[in-house]
């Protein structure tokens, strides 16, 4: 058996598919990885601090392969699913009674959604904390933002498809906030849904972009953003403090700035026989493995990580499917998905053209101009000038930010303006005299952009708890342990 | 083979003269093509006839609805109410997002589920966050019925007196 594998390997016909010998040498391995189609993206070696799971918790690695497996799933899908009224609403029954394991690839497809989003938004904000957006990476990120909305968008016009009364509710508010764009939002609305209101055409037309166009596009950007980070220089890592000792073998140092976590507990990654392949000199003297297998094993461990975290997710939670969509009737309360919810609890304070129009383009606007103010990279010490006028000044704005989500609002928006007076409050706190400790120092030597970014991480996690859980019907204010949660 | 540096080849000022018209021309006739299919592509993703169904519908007599009724049409999204000073059909639409309000007969006034907006029985906003009231829909009587039309808005204080 053993002798007929290694025939086979070793056969015409093998040699002709992998153009390589077995990947027992550093010269094969590397032939592994460049002449492979499906790694080619990846260099021969890479720099060992760059393949730490904590350096970026594989957080864009997984969004892909959330989007791997959301392919798949959503393709099996397809082959049983009609986008017409009122068959796609009876063909998710029949997913649940009819067909075989059809209730497990819908949760699959459903979770595997929810969990992109999640790890799209976690992977932009860990890219932010860490700086790696600087040059030449500004444009990248830009992408990156292009890529969070077109996940968003396939989020949202995938929720149609179902056609029960979450979807179409859900996807009413949304189509009239788009509308409620000054100009063209009516003539907008009436391209995406195909008439004037959600029926038969807006489902074919969610169904084209869902499965067509959308996913082509993110496919699209997602090589692009991986291409253009291998052209860049791959991931970005903070630059080796000088004559800092990077022996092979030995502990990695993991902190650029000495703050935070003890070098001490790096990874302790012990790679008998790594010999830098052909001889051929390191950048500096970072320490470098083979890709493979060093990072394609921690791909493939990750990945199925990830797979198994679904797949268990899937087989204990259905997905939600209410009765078919009424237009008639409007469930109280109608939520959205939960990454919507926080806009969806602004729209209760602001007009729709406000809330669901100007605020969200200018965050996606803010966000993607980030790296070409540097922000975040350069950091000057806020207390070390005139510490008592920066003070007054900065209290000064959190009052007039204060009084300006208050224009135009039905009420307080305490989601927002609380982060802003606790943010107000911690960078007070850095321009005390602290003496001693670790927060003293790091409050100081955090910047204003950091600042602001987690003001509005802070306000975009309680408007969408409060979205989620302090919301019941009317939208009116509830308690979830007294009431429970809608 | 030889290569032939075309940076390096001869051209006098007419020469550059010309291909810079011609790489003008040609990019504009690109230009234009590519405007015009995107005209033509958002034309044919407009529908021309779409089949949304007429508007009107019957009511029933007014002596059906005494003073102070207002009546729920569910499918038509229209509420028909018997003011003080006469007959007016309003839309359930909330002119906030659009969700279908509902009426609580109790406090008579409408509620919109999604955002909490509310009204009253006239459509005026009570409490945001909508801002504008509710659409006054064409209430008539023909032949002794009432008819409304969803496709026809009306003004704010028409009421129909029978």
């Amino acid at each position: 058996m053993r002798d007929l594998g290694r025939a086979l390997l070793r056969s015409r016909v093998w040699r002709s598919i992998a153009r390589h010998g077995f990947p027992d040498s550093n010269r094969n391995r590397s032939l592994a990885v460049l002449t492979n189609f499906f790694l080619h993206f990846h260099p021969v070696k890479v720099r060992l601090r760059a393949i730490r799971f904590t350096r970026t918790f594989y957080l864009g690695g997984l969004s892909a392969a959330c989007f791997l497996i959301l392919t798949m799933s959503g393709v099996l899908l397809m082959f049983y699913y009609r986008p017409a009224v009122p068959h796609a609403y009876n063909d998710m029954k029949d997913f649940a009674f009819v067909v075989s394991s059809g209730t497990f690839l819908r949760n699959l497809h459903r979770w595997t959604a929810h969990a992109m989003v999640g790890l799209v938004l976690a992977h932009m904000a860990w890219t932010f904390l860490r700086g790696a957006y600087g040059p030449p990476r500004e444009f990248n990120w830009v992408i990156g933002i292009g890529l969070l909305v077109a996940t968003l968008l396939l989020s949202y016009t995938g929720y149609l498809l179902p056609w029960d009364q979450l979807a179409y509710w859900a996807v009413t508010v949304g189509t009239h906030m788009v509308a409620a764009t000054p100009l063209v939002g009516p003539e907008i609305e009436l391209l995406l849904l195909g008439g004037h209101s959600i029926n038969d055409n807006a489902l074919v037309r969610f169904y084209v972009l869902h499965c067509v166009v959308l996913p082509m596009t993110l496919a699209l950007g997602v090589g692009l953003h991986i291409w253009r980070l291998r052209k860049d220089g791959g991931l970005h890592l903070p630059a080796l403090p000088m004559g800092e000792d990077t022996n092979h073998g030995q502990d990695v140092p993991g902190s650029e700035e000495g703050a935070e976590g003890s070098p001490t507990d790096s990874v302790r990654l012990v790679i008998p026989n790594v010999e830098v392949a052909d001889g051929a000199p390191d950048p500096g003297d970072e320490p470098m493995v083979m890709t493979f297998p060093h990072l394609l094993l921690r791909e493939v461990v990750a990945f199925l990580a990830l797979a198994v975290l679904l797949v268990c997710a899937s087989l204990a939670f259905d997905a939600p499917l209410e009765g078919i969509a009424d237009p008639a009737r409007t469930p109280n309360p109608a939520k959205a998905p939960w990454y919507f919810l926080g806009l969806q609890e602004l729209l209760r304070y602001y007009a729709p053209v406000v809330a669901g129009v100007l605020l969200p383009s200018l965050c996606i606007v803010a966000l993607a101009v980030v790296p070409y103010f540097r922000v975040n990279i350069e950091r000057p010490a806020l207390w070390q000038v005139a510490p008592l006028r920066r003070l007054a000044l900065l209290w000064l704005a959190i009052a007039v930010l204060t009084g300006v989500f208050r224009v135009g609002a039905t009420g307080i928006v305490w989601s927002i303006v609380v982060p802003l007076w606790l943010v107000g409050a911690a960078m007070s706190a850095g321009a005390l005299p602290w003496r001693g400790g670790r927060l003293g120092p790091w409050l100081r030597t955090r910047s204003l952009p950091f600042w602001i970014f987690t003001w509005f991480l802070l306000s975009a996690i309680a408007l969408t708890v409060v979205g989620a859980l302090f919301r019941g019907p009317s939208w009116r204010f509830t308690l979830p342990w007294r009431d429970g949660i809608y | 083979m030889p290569f032939v540096d075309d940076l390096r080849l001869p051209c006098d000022e007419d020469e550059l003269e010309r291909r810079r018209f011609l790489a003008l021309l040609g990019s504009g006739a690109l230009g234009l093509t590519a405007a015009g299919t995107a005209v033509v592509v958002a034309r044919y993703l407009e529908p021309d006839v779409l089949d949304e169904g007429d508007g009107r519908f019957e009511v029933g007599r007014p002596d059906a609805l005494p003073l102070g009724t207002v009546l729920v049409s569910r499918a038509r999204k229209v509420y028909v109410v018997h003011g003080p000073r006469g007959f007016y059909a309003l839309s359930a639409v909330c002119t906030h997002l659009g969700c279908v309000t509902g009426h609580e007969p109790g406090q008579d006034r409408i509620v919109c589920p999604c955002h909490g907006s509310t009204f009253d029985v006239t459509g005026r906003v009570t409490s945001g966050p909508a801002t504008t009231r509710l659409r006054r829909l064409s209430l008539t009587l023909r032949r002794g019925v009432l008819v409304v039309d969803t496709g026809q808005p009306v003004g704010d204080d028409t009421v129909l007196e029978v």
